[in-house]
């Protein structure tokens, strides 16, 4: 999953990303040196949470989120039951990032799922 | 009779000294170190029936501790202590399976009182708690979003009350003759109350169908219209009256109702909705959907960006969209307030998040 994810880095503009499960799990991160990894993961949980109560309360599919800050900006991918979220620079070329981006979620989804698959055939057998 | 033993973890020496002591003279055999570290190290070599841990350490801190001995057995009873306690934090051990989180300085009778509870309860995976650390809209949000079956206990005042969760929704309540919604919103108004959350207790029978964020927004709305800051919002709105006077929010209801009407009127902008923090819709020009459910969008997405924003160091969140179904929402964070904007098939978030800001600034709300 981190060579996936250093694909996005790659794009100009972004500066980290992470992928959590529905649970708020961070379940691969490449981010910078200056963020402390502690503190992604009450802001996954967070994301998780969020993504899984509007689902609930508004019974339909949560697609992309895009969040701008003062210092930034973050963009969350649903990948059917986990999230892509990447951190970038608040003017980055979003459709530059998204021809990267969706590539990227697509293979972190097949590759989450088949993880999952594996998971549940070691608990059965 | 062997006496319990109780692991105590504090860093600072004088706190498991006095609290120790304090234990041992109502029988309990209290081990004392001072770091996370060795509580773990301690806990694998020994086990213990309880362990008490503070929250704040260095290195290893006290929700270390308590993942890492929930780790070496799933049914550990901890207690966690602070004097630095946040919702949050609360919220977090709670969820890592703590069985209560007390606040330092710690007071001897109700101490003594809840570690005998606990151990009396022995490995039972009842959650327990007080709705004054722990508020019920949390304990809805966490048993909802992780799809629990659970039954939630509440007493306060001589009276009790059953909240039951399933498949991420609250399925059924009941308080003395009160069942379902009526049931809720009456132990939503409580602020004060023991709590006792036991997982995989099924309900008897199914009397609520609303969503939980709908009962929790239904439940503030009727609090709200109980306060004197409501009934004032409402005389504005009747009568008319702006300028000058304002609701608790700084804002009057007539600078609301006609800032909703101006953003109406953005290009590209079908629907707006403006919300309270806590969840109150305060004016809405919708043409379609439920303004509760669009501003339970726009409340959930601003108050989750803001936290995000602060722990990922993004600084202060300006505006976002998130996409539901076939509508997208722009949400703009206000000082006081959240405004949803549903935004048309072809719309630029950030032309139309520029021109907002300039209607908000103009309407001086």
């Amino acid at each position: 999953m981190e060579t996936i994810l250093q694909d996005i880095n790659a794009v100009l503009g972004v500066t980290g990303s992470f992928v959590c499960d529905a649970k708020g799990q961070v379940m691969a991160r490449l981010l910078p040196n200056t963020l402390d990894p502690k503190l992604v993961t009450p802001a996954a949980r967070t994301i998780a949470q969020t993504i899984e109560g509007l689902k609930v309360t508004q019974q339909d599919k949560v697609g992309d989120i895009d969040l701008l800050y003062d210092n930034g900006r973050l963009i969350i991918k649903s990948l059917d039951g986990s999230y892509l979220c990447i951190m970038c620079v608040q003017r980055i070329n979003v459709p530059l990032l998204n021809l990267t981006a969706n590539v990227a979620a697509k293979k972190l989804g097949k590759m989450i799922k088949e993880l999952e698959r594996i998971a549940l055939f070691r608990s059965v057998h | 009779m062997t006496a319990k033993r109780i692991l105590l973890v504090d860093d600072e020496p004088n706190v498991v000294k006095s609290c120790a002591r304090m234990l041992e003279l109502e029988g309990f055999a209290v081990e004392g170190v001072t770091s996370g570290a060795q509580a773990i190290d301690l806990y694998q070599q020994q086990g213990f029936d309880l362990v008490m841990t503070d929250l704040k350490m260095p290195d290893v801190d006290g929700l270390d501790v308590l993942t890492a001995i929930r780790e070496l057995n799933s049914n550990a009873a901890v207690i966690i202590f602070t004097a630095y306690g946040t919702k949050e934090s609360v919220v977090e051990a709670l969820r890592l399976g703590a069985r209560e989180f007390l606040e330092k300085p710690l007071d001897t009778k109700s101490l003594i009182a809840t570690v005998r509870s606990i151990l009396e309860q022995g490995n039972g995976t009842a959650v327990r708690g007080n709705l004054r650390t722990m508020s019920l809209a949390s304990i809805f949000q966490i048993n909802c979003n992780e799809l629990n079956q659970a039954r939630l206990r509440i007493r306060h005042d001589g009276e009790e009350g059953n909240i039951y969760f399933a498949d991420g929704n609250v399925v059924h309540a009941d308080l003395g003759s009160k069942i379902g919604e009526e049931a809720i919103y009456e132990l939503l108004s409580w602020e004060d109350g023991e709590f006792e959350l036991e997982m995989d207790i099924p309900a008897s029978e199914r009397t609520i169908t609303t969503g939980w964020s709908g009962l929790l927004l239904e439940g503030m709305r009727r609090l709200d219209e109980q306060s004197a800051g409501l009934d004032m919002l409402d005389e504005l709105e009747e009568t008319g009256a702006a300028g000058g006077t304002t609701h608790e929010k700084g804002v009057t209801g007539n600078m609301i109702k006609e800032l909703a009407n101006a953003l109406k009127q953005i290009d590209s902008v079908t629907g707006v909705v403006i919300t309270a923090r806590d969840g109150i819709v305060l004016a809405d020009e919708l043409e379609t959907g439920d303004p509760q459910t669009q501003g339970a969008v726009a409340v959930f997405v601003g108050n989750a960006a803001g936290m995000v924003g602060e722990a990922l160091a993004l600084g202060s969140f300006d505006w976002g969209t998130v996409s539901v179904g076939q509508d997208t929402m722009l949400v703009i964070e206000q000082p006081d307030y959240h405004v949803g904007l549903l935004l048309g098939d072809r719309a630029s978030p950030a032309m139309v998040a520029a021109n907002a800001e300039s209607v908000i600034t103009a309407n001086g709300a």
